[in-house]
């Protein structure tokens, strides 16, 4: 949506300019795209709104109502200490939607610039460098490392005086830094691309700085990529917060967040309380399947390239 | 067109196939006894930090070094002293001269025999602080022992101490002479070897073979062993399964015979299931909240009061269903004899909403404040997550706020009796001792002490406590102790330096056809009389 | 073959850097380790002395070296906990972890492909259809979930399988067996749904190209066809099998953890929660080296079935 203010590549720009309202119709022929979409936004909305719209304080203790099956007034049930497993739920989608966003968003800024410098640079010591020091970081298995680090800095809050770490930041953080790779060499693979083509070698020699041209020109034709990977990458986030909270390196108890309603709901799976371990799975579950579907959908759109057609046979 | 049909004729006969595979399953039924050949295996929440018996923090994993090593007197699961490797014993009049006389017949497990030799060096290196065991401090009170035949053995005590006997099971064992020196020969593999792998070194009824981190331990039968008929068993193994609902689902499948710390709810609806027993039996131990007394708020004596005038105690006792008793003084549940309970004590610092908010008026926060408080992640004889939930909604109706953090294990302790000393909720295991859970908590003496500070904070009700409580060891009858006991109770209440939430009563499921198993007052789960019909 | 021997050699060389990154992170913690192990009322002097004893009063690349050459030279050290001989540790718990892994690992290779190629050869089908809602849930749906939903419904419910701990071979094939499949499925379940995913946008791809178009035109046979299409596009997936090979180690946290699996990955769990810093820096690179080990032989296979790379050197 830049606006071009050189003639010469405004044809090339508007090939690959997606006007919204192309953009919304496409999406709306895909169902699943819709469908994804329209989670991804339930999701949003109620981690926005659930103070509002929760019906029930998700701390209120209620001991002689406790791990009651879904009913009239407690729509899923109540949990061990009588807490509505609904408003719990509508909290929980808080720190998976956090965690999520945030470590794309602190990958975003690292893996993009790695990806573009490199890209644009292709063959020089300078991409050899940065693609090699983002493979080390990639040669380690994320969750495994992520669990590791958590663990190590332990669950405790670091306080440093004027700043408090939780333990949601230094998840963010790790996420966010073992994202890097995969983002720098989806960037990488566009802009390399990009680089050698025409309409940048003909601005580079009517005298545009690198600078602007990298940033400029190419970084908005890998928008699309990066989009696509960010929306995958949360769906991976939301994945790895609730496993972090469920084997306890998360979000502590009592807190609400998805994978800790899970851990407490591990003491009732033979005593019957299904609600407690049905409802939790079934919000991750759904949540990763919309940002996936809606990740998919985006990329069938934005990318002429993936062919998802018929075979021709 | 055939196209099509060659994909559907492949994916057919995948299908077909797998169900095939499938329909085999349900005729290979697990439920076949495991204990085919006379393989007992009871399932634990704790892995074992260790096997020495001096060293022991966890009495649920204490079943496990009970298993290899013994004592000269033990407590039987009702609570009562009988005699072990000693077969008669006496006190004098004055408390202040034991004497032991030892069997004739008793072997470790590496051939040696037992005499007073052994049980000389025993209590000596439990007492050096070279050593540095656990459980020193409970021995100090021992002026030295003295050998006057290969079977007889005599104490000398400090100071009269009552609760000798009653340690014994829990707290010591007997090892053979020379075995906690390093570097030695035969079956102990080094100066730990107490400590990881006591092969060859006890006299009990199972002999070490393996220890899995995390996992399993194993024993073998001892041929030797000094009961003739006993153990009924030939392996023993004990299952390192830290989740409730698995623990019990191990029952239910017949992985494991025997089950300690049930969930409440699976243990009453389970105790009457076909096949399934379970009995409960009120402990010794309690539920308690340990303060920093140095340090905000818990420094503030009426905060302190309106911490435990705020606790309804019943409400948390609903949530155990029948396995605890709601108490606000260290004290215990049952008949026992000689149980003290200073009613006063109780009336200062049960439930009552009002007098908690006046003294939350009082303190220096009128307004409420908050507080830290850790809790184990790992059951531990119950599991106080649930309470700790409860108690910190009845603390929020007064406008204290609660902040819960629960810990592994290890950082638990840390945090809890580290630098640190937060405020932690838990469960502190008794042995059928009626002043143990007091002075444990704060004689001064006491390595062990957990309400540290508290001789430095109060020393006067510290120095009247001290008095009762070697007045209570000192006691010839329980009655008499009793009376002491109550006055300890009442020193801890008068500036509630001690907040107690209940007792709890130790449980246990076990196959019906597990025969021999008896629940233990002292929750340890004893596996000499076991065995499968 | 260079090629090869140069990624090999770069992959040792970030094995080094990574060994020391989390060498430092566990020197950064606050706090000695020292208070973890000895007893709470411990000294100053006898604090001192552990850490003497520890090498930790020396400076870190000192104490990097030391441990270096100590672990090269096959003395992988002592956990400072348990006290227990590391080697042993990793020696009862590596067999344990990669014997499951495989398994479930083999099983979805042998499931996800043909669906995945069974789903690209005939879009828009009612199989393509499962495929695409096998291979969505398959990798949005927490695997901790699906593995308490079947402790609870298949294991004590129907009383087919072990609800957990693993029996080892020695206890007799069968029981051996019946406690790994419960955990097997559960791993497959995940990763049928990424081999069927990669496999069928590998041959949609391939299958685009106008190569084989151009074959069919001369008319080759269409299962002639189909096998070169699949060998063409094996290479993705492999890549895809390796990384996934690597990244399962952490799903097997989850899953040992649920299923309680005394394996490598619950020991790295069980490692944090006891602060055994040894023991968490060792279980982590053990798993990097895996991961670097399958990325190296998808490379290798790759060379062997893609005539192409070969000619590149």
């Amino acid at each position: 949506m830049k606006k071009n203010k050189n003639y010469l590549i405004s044809e090339k720009f508007t090939k690959r300019h997606i006007f919204l309202t192309d953009f919304l119709s496409a999406l709306a022929n895909t169902k699943t795209g819709l469908f994804g979409a329209f989670v991804v936004l339930l999701m949003f909305f109620l981690a926005i709104f659930a103070p509002w719209i929760a019906p029930y304080d998700p701390t209120l203790i209620d001991v002689p109502n406790r791990l009651q099956p879904p009913n009239l007034s407690h729509w899923m049930g109540t949990d061990l200490a009588g807490r509505d497993v609904l408003s719990r739920l509508m909290w929980g989608a808080r720190p998976s939607l956090q965690v999520g966003v945030l470590a794309v968003l602190i990958g975003m800024p690292g893996g993009i610039v790695i990806g573009l410098i490199a890209g644009f640079y292709r063959g020089s010591l300078l991409e050899t460098i940065l693609m090699r020091a983002t493979e080390i970081i990639a040669a380690v298995p994320l969750l495994i490392v992520a669990v590791a680090i958590v663990g190590i800095l332990g669950v405790n809050p670091i306080d440093l005086g004027f700043f408090t770490i939780t333990n949601e930041i230094k998840i963010v953080f790790v996420l966010g830094i073992l994202y890097i790779p995969g983002l720098a060499r989806v960037v990488f693979a566009v802009a390399s691309t990009e680089a050698v083509s025409d309409y940048i070698r003909a601005r580079k020699t009517q005298g545009v700085r690198d600078f602007s041209l990298i940033f400029g020109d190419v970084l908005p034709n890998c928008l699309s990529v990066v989009t696509v990977w960010a929306t995958l990458l949360t769906a991976g986030g939301v994945l790895a917060e609730a496993g972090l909270s469920f084997v306890g390196l998360g979000v502590q108890p009592p807190d609400a967040s998805w994978g800790v309603m899970l851990s407490e709901a591990r003491k009732f799976i033979f005593s019957g309380e299904w609600w407690l371990l049905f409802f939790p799975g079934l919000a991750i579950s759904i949540t990763v399947i919309g940002f996936n579907l809606f990740g998919d959908a985006l990329r069938d759109i934005l990318d002429p390239r993936h062919y998802t057609g018929p075979r021709i046979d | 067109m055939s196209l099509i049909n060659s994909i559907n004729r492949r994916n057919f006969l995948i299908t077909s196939g797998s169900l095939a595979g499938l329909s085999v399953l349900p005729w290979m039924s697990p439920n076949a006894a495991f204990g085919a050949d006379q393989t007992l295996t009871l399932a634990l929440p704790n892995n074992p930090a260790n096997f020495d018996p001096a060293h022991q923090a966890n009495h649920d994993t204490m079943a496990c070094s009970q298993v290899v090593f013994e004592n000269l007197l033990e407590v039987d699961t009702d609570g009562n002293i009988q005699p072990m490797l000693a077969k008669s014993w006496s006190v004098s009049e004055d408390g202040l001269t034991y004497i032991f006389d030892l069997r004739d017949d008793v072997y470790f497990h590496n051939g040696q025999k037992m005499t007073a030799e052994d049980v000389k060096y025993s209590y000596d290196t439990v007492r050096d602080k070279k050593y540095k065991l656990r459980r020193r401090s409970l021995w100090t009170p021992i002026k030295e022992v003295v050998i006057e035949s290969p079977t007889k053995i005599r104490f000398d005590m400090e100071f009269p101490y009552n609760d000798l006997p009653k340690l014994m099971t829990k707290y010591m064992g007997v090892w053979p002479k020379g075995s906690r020196e390093p570097g030695q020969p035969g079956d102990a593999a080094g100066e730990n070897a107490i400590k990881k792998g006591p092969v060859g070194l006890g006299t009990g009824p199972g002999i070490f073979v393996k220890f899995v981190s995390n996992d399993y331990v194993e024993f073998k039968r001892n041929p030797n062993y000094w009961r003739k008929d006993l153990p009924k068993w030939n392996k023993l193994i004990f299952k390192v399964v830290p989740e409730d609902a698995v623990r019990v689902a191990y029952l239910l499948t017949n992985q494991a015979q025997v089950i300690t710390a049930p969930p409440p709810r699976e243990f009453v609806r389970l105790k009457d299931f076909k096949g399934i027993s379970g009995a409960s039996k009120p402990s010794y131990g309690f539920m308690m909240l340990t303060m920093n007394l140095a340090a905000a708020p818990m420094d503030d004596v009426n905060f302190r009061f309106a911490v435990s005038r705020a606790i309804n105690r019943e409400e948390i006792a609903q949530l155990f269903g029948g396995v605890f008793t709601p108490h606000a003084v260290f004290t215990f549940a049952g008949n026992a004899p000689g149980r003290p309970f200073n009613l006063k004590a109780e009336r200062a610092l049960d439930f009552n909403l009002d007098s908690a908010k006046e003294y939350l008026a009082k303190s220096k926060y009128p307004n409420g404040t908050d507080f830290e408080l850790v809790i184990p992640a790992v059951p531990y004889i119950v599991n106080v997550s649930e309470a700790a939930l409860l108690l910190q909604g009845q603390l929020a109706k007064i406008g204290i706020k609660v902040r819960i953090q629960t810990l592994q294990m290890r950082s638990y302790f840390k945090k809890a009796f580290g630098k640190d000393k937060t405020n932690n909720m838990h469960v502190f295991m008794n042995p059928p001792s009626t002043t143990y859970g007091l002075a444990g908590q704060f004689f001064s003496g006491r390595k062990i002490q957990l309400a540290k500070n508290f001789e430095k904070l109060y020393p006067e009700t510290s120095k009247e406590f001290d008095e009762a409580t070697r007045k209570a060891w000192a006691s010839k009858t329980s009655a008499e102790a009793e009376v002491h006991v109550e006055k300890m109770q009442g020193l801890i209440a008068r500036e509630c330096t001690g907040i107690a939430i209940g007792n709890v009563s130790a449980a246990n499921l076990w196959r019906s056809d597990v025969k021999g198993f008896d629940v233990n007052t002292c929750v340890t789960m004893r596996t000499r009389n076991l065995s499968l019909e | 073959m260079w090629l090869i021997l140069r990624r090999a050699s770069f992959s040792v060389f970030a094995l080094f850097i990574i060994s020391f990154l989390l060498f430092l992170l566990t020197n950064v913690v606050p706090g000695s380790p020292a208070s973890a192990v000895l007893d709470v009322d411990a000294s100053l002097e006898e604090i001192l002395s552990w850490e003497r004893e520890h090498n930790l009063h020396l400076p870190v690349t000192e104490q990097y070296w030391i441990w270096l050459c100590q672990t090269l030279s096959g003395d992988l050290g002592e956990s400072f906990i348990t006290d227990r001989d590391l080697a042993t540790e990793i020696k009862d718990t590596l067999p344990i972890t990669l014997e499951w892994v495989s398994l479930g690992f083999g099983l979805a290779i042998i499931v996800g492909i043909p669906l995945g190629v069974a789903s690209a050869l005939n879009p828009n089908s009612w199989i393509d259809h499962i495929a695409r809602v096998v291979a969505m849930t398959g990798i949005s749906v927490p695997d901790y979930w699906i593995a308490l939903m079947l402790i609870s419904f298949v294991s004590v419910g129907l009383g087919w399988f072990p609800p957990g701990g693993h029996t080892p071979l020695s206890a007799g094939i069968i029981p051996h067996i019946k406690s790994l499949v419960l955990p097997v499925i559960t791993l497959s379940l995940h990763y049928t749904a990424v081999f069927s995913r990669y496999t069928r946008s590998s041959m949609l791809d391939v299958l685009s190209q106008d190569y084989i178009r151009t074959a069919r035109a001369m008319g080759l046979g269409r299962i002639r066809i189909w096998i070169y299409a699949l060998k063409n596009s094996l290479p993705p997936v492999i890549n895809v099998g390796a990384m996934s090979f690597g990244f399962s180690f952490g799903h097997a946290l989850f899953i040992e953890h649920v299923f309680g699996i005394a394996g490598l990955s619950l020991s790295l769990l069980n490692a944090i929660n006891e602060l055994d810093y040894p023991m968490i820096q060792l279980n982590v690179l053990i798993v990097t080296i895996i991961f670097i080990l399958a990325n190296l032989s998808a490379d290798c296979l790759n060379f062997l079935i893609n005539p192409r790379l070969r000619r590149q050197t």
